[in-house]
């Protein structure tokens, strides 16, 4: 896959009253077109100003940042940059312009000078994506809060852009919310391909992602799939933060004593891993099996709770 | 929270008056209040009123909320018909006529601002004003702030008493003591409020700085203008009205 954003030694550091903080530094990386990346990190580890960077709301202080050929230090391709980088912020409520969905959907649309038809023909596309349709002509203080991020992104993709950049657009929205948003950003990196950076706190919505990139600090502390990610729980639990909850599960059932790998991602993953160690055990022993069996199924009750 | 924006608030209900381009509701403001403010006599004074219920009529909008939206100016008529009445010469009938006038304007604005969308109000004084763009008005600008006020009045007012429950909360009395202390108590309301409000103004200029906001021109809109017979005939009304008016400005019939 050809790199759709390529972050080179990228800096950036802003002042505040007492000097300026760095809240990246010596940052290099590019995500690929059409991939699923997940962005983690603790408070303040530079996840946001990464959002921003990629989307040209703010240049590097150092090091260059380049969207599909464009690099954003030129000004004259910061629009053509938003255009393919679409950004969706954390609170829905401080990104909805308009008084009705659809007037909001336009207004990307409206500012790109666009003519009515093609306006028409967008939003529709984009509302069968999201299944909005039913709300087109609500009024954004009708929604909930996962209906409005639909909204947001939306609004995002009817500019058709080429990457739609989350930062934490999940973190204010009750799980529903999060399923709803979550469910769109597959779907569409699945039918049409769409490149998507999800920038999250929540450690299982980063399981179905192509890659996990963890940063720490304002530097990239680890970057691979979640299963290597997750696989090094000791690091990962340095640097503050939880695995997903099977996988954390399964890391307590290793150091326990039990015979399963590391990175266990998913229920399934753990319910075949434990058969297998069960197996495995009743072949070599068979005393040990009813303990094992034991185990095996509070796992899965833990898990469907 | 809809209570304290009830002021001015769209009403969505189906209706002729809804559906006429917001552009003819706003050449009729303006007929509307000129009349208003050069009315002279009786029938000249009436007029308006005659007119604004014919219009009421139209809009399906229920008149009690109408005239809820007169309730915020009634304590402004009530002391200047005091002064009227009191220490001006022939203060009665100036009282009828000014009060008269400040209710015919605030009704006249409320009627528009039921039945036409914040955005769109916003977008006809940008058609309106379309030409002082030559001047180096930022005209669109000032029309995007007008309709993103109206859409953060009822997102700061559920702001505004989450504050009030937190400060509640930790002992604070909002219904306690005079004037002044119920005041003094509002500063912790007042101070966080606005610190939100600049959050979510930055946040909000963000998102619309992603969204391409004034990458082009001349943005086009979603929703164009466009006149269809109604406002055709809503145009030949205010024409009558303005023949009546002036007929009744020339042969006025006094009060006294």
């Amino acid at each position: 896959m050809t790199p759709l954003i390529e972050l080179k030694d990228v800096s950036f550091s802003y002042s505040t009253g007492n000097g300026s903080v760095e809240a990246l530094s010596g940052l290099n990386l590019s995500i690929d077109d059409g991939s699923f990346v997940a962005i983690v990190g603790s408070n303040g580890s530079g996840k946001s100003t990464f959002a921003k960077l990629l989307n040209a709301l703010i240049v590097p202080s150092s090091g260059s940042v380049v969207v599909d050929g464009l690099d954003s230090h030129d000004k004259s391709n910061v629009y053509a940059i938003r255009s393919k980088v679409g950004l969706v912020f954390q609170n829905p409520d401080n990104q909805i312009v308009s008084d009705t969905v659809e007037d909001d959907i336009a207004f990307g649309l409206e500012n790109m000078g666009l003519g009515v038809d093609e306006m028409k023909r967008r939003l529709e596309v984009c509302l069968s994506l999201t299944g909005l349709a039913a709300l087109r002509h609500c009024s954004p203080d009708m929604l909930s809060g996962g209906q409005k991020q639909l909204v947001a992104i939306a609004g995002i993709l009817a500019m058709q852009p080429k990457c739609v950049v989350l930062d934490e657009a999940t973190a204010m929205l009750d799980p529903n919310g999060r399923r709803m948003v979550l469910g769109l950003c597959h779907r569409l990196n699945h039918e049409i391909g769409m490149t998507v950076v999800l920038i999250t706190h929540h450690m299982e919505e980063c399981i179905d992602a192509d890659r996990v990139v963890v940063f720490d600090k304002g530097h990239l502390a680890m970057d691979g799939t979640p299963r290597e990610v997750f696989s090094n729980a000791p690091l990962t639990r340095s640097l503050g933060f939880k695995l997903p909850p099977v996988t954390e599960l399964a890391e307590h059932l290793i150091s326990s004593g039990i015979d399963i790998p590391h990175g266990i991602l998913t229920s399934e993953e753990l319910c075949s891993a434990l058969k297998a160690a069960y197996a495995r055990e009743v072949h070599s022993k068979g005393v040990h099996a009813n303990e094992v069996h034991a185990k095996g199924s509070s796992a899965k009750v833990v898990h469907d709770v | 929270m809809s209570r304290n924006a009830a002021i001015g608030r769209y009403y969505p209900v189906p209706s002729s008056l809804h559906d006429l381009d917001p552009r003819t509701k706003l050449v009729a403001l303006v007929v509307y209040l000129v009349s208003v403010f050069v009315a002279q006599g009786f029938a000249g004074l009436l007029l308006p009123v005659a007119a604004l219920s014919f219009l009421m009529a139209l809009s399906n909008v229920p008149v009690k909320y109408v005239l809820r939206g007169l309730k915020p100016i009634l304590v402004i008529v009530v002391v200047t018909d005091i002064f009227n009445i009191f220490f001006v010469d022939d203060g009665l009938k100036k009282a009828f006529v000014m009060t008269l006038r400040m209710v015919e304007t605030i009704w006249g604005s409320n009627v528009l601002c039921l039945t036409t969308k914040p955005r769109d109000v916003s977008s006809g004084i940008e058609k309106g004003f379309g030409w002082m763009k030559r001047l180096g008005v930022p005209v669109h600008d000032f029309a995007t702030m007008i309709s993103l006020a109206f859409r953060f009045i009822p997102i700061l007012s559920t702001e505004a008493s989450r504050i009030m429950e937190a400060q509640k909360a930790r002992g604070a009395n909002f219904e306690r003591g005079g004037l002044i202390h119920r005041a003094k108590a509002l500063v912790p309301v007042v101070v966080p409020l606005f610190v939100s409000s600049f959050k979510k103004a930055d946040d909000l200029a963000m998102a619309m700085d992603s969204r391409l906001y004034g990458s082009c021109d001349s943005p086009t809109r979603f929703r164009p203008f466009v006149y269809g017979h109604c406002d055709f005939v809503a145009y030949s009304i205010m024409f009558v009205y303005v023949v009546l008016f002036v007929l009744a400005r020339v042969f006025p019939c006094h009060l006294t």
